[in-house]
């Protein structure tokens, strides 16, 4: 149940909800951390630290530039759906790829 | 990372490729060997348990003295299992390294492709698409934006909109031009000029609709080179040519008429 509601508090603050970013935004148009911490129901930092983890375990083929346009973060509608899969499930298990 | 960890992780980065992944993305990722493999391996996984659990009931129920000898069994059977395992890890890392130092680059390749994870099989397409993101608007360029086939295309529409190639327009194209006649038209000082000379020429005399017709197209040149900043030496040819041209076929087209 704590995830409904935090969903809920999630979807309060703008209009858009998750699904209507999943549906409508993803994969279709630029998107930033703001909106991939609703659909990941967590806040900006902890999508901003899982990039950092991310890069980290991808052995040098990421580095934070490659997710940013100048300073802020953007994510390309060309691969946003893939880097928010790979964010998902990233939770607890990014570090180590393997048993 | 413990085993249920890893098939937790592996369940979540399947399901996460239904939710997020664009259906395009998602056909070529799941043609791929290493998804069906991961997908089959949590199956597996889930029916080792199974068994396992229906060998350990059978086992409880048992009368006391078989179950004695079912552990001890058991127990034996695990520890030779276990040496085979390390005997196949060894192997295969041996076999593998022994058959990469002559393979070619194209075989290590596919062979490192085989013990990827899922989740560097995404990593790599998502590398690929930022790549691509890169260089697409340079192929787009390449393609149709070369400064050549830009003026071609803006030359050929000119034409369309002087009335000097009108018959071979489809509809959609004819419909375009007249819409950017008639905004020419209804420019304010175009629309002044055309207002005076249609209070003095007659458009129902033939020479005096050939004249009408004549300062409409100069409106028409002024504009279009206006929006294409040519040189004004450009255009003060263009517009005599035109204007010649326009003359002399109009004015032949008219005693022709006459002489009938």
């Amino acid at each position: 149940m704590g995830r409904t509601s935090e969903y809920d508090k999630l979807a309060d603050k703008s209009n858009l909800t998750r699904e209507e970013i999943i549906k409508n935004m993803l994969n279709k148009m630029e998107l930033t951390p703001k909106e991939f911490a609703k659909v990941l129901l967590t806040d900006e930092k902890t999508v901003k630290n899982r990039i950092k983890k991310l890069c980290s375990s991808s052995e040098g083929m990421f580095e934070e530039a490659d997710f940013k346009d100048g300073k802020p973060y953007k994510f390309s509608k060309e691969w946003n759906g893939i880097l928010m899969a790979l964010l998902d499930s990233s939770e607890n298990t990014m570090a180590v790829q393997r048993i | 990372m413990n085993l249920n960890m890893y098939l937790e992780h592996i369940d979540r980065l399947l399901s996460s490729i239904d939710t997020y992944i664009e259906e395009d993305t998602q056909k070529e990722i799941k043609a791929h060997p290493l998804y069906s493999r991961s997908k089959v391996e949590k199956e597996l996984y889930d029916q080792i348990e199974n068994k396992l659990g229906k060998a350990i009931n059978i086992i409880t129920t048992m009368p006391l003295s078989l179950r004695f000898s079912v552990f001890a069994g058991i127990h034996q059977a695990l520890d030779s299992w276990y040496f085979h395992l390390i005997q196949m890890y060894t192997t295969d890392l041996i076999e593998k390294a022994k058959y990469k130092q002559n393979a070619m680059d194209i075989e290590k390749q596919m062979m490192d492709q085989l013990d990827k994870s899922l989740e560097e099989l995404l990593f790599e397409k998502l590398k690929q698409e930022m790549a691509l993101k890169e260089l697409k608007p340079i192929l787009d360029e390449h393609i149709t934006d070369t400064v050549e086939e830009q003026a071609i295309i803006n030359a050929l529409f000119e034409e369309l909109i002087m009335e000097r190639w009108r018959s071979d327009a489809n509809e959609q194209i004819k419909s375009q031009v007249q819409e950017v006649q008639e905004h020419i038209r209804n420019i304010p000082s175009n629309k002044s000029i055309l207002d005076k000379v249609s209070r003095v020429l007659d458009a129902d005399q033939p020479k005096e609709q050939l004249l009408l017709q004549w300062i409409e197209k100069i409106l028409r040149i002024t504009h279009l080179n206006e929006q294409n900043q040519r040189s004004s030496a450009a255009a003060k040819y263009l517009i005599e040519k035109t204007v010649i041209e326009n003359a002399s076929d109009a004015i032949r087209a008219l005693n022709e008429k006459n002489n009938r």
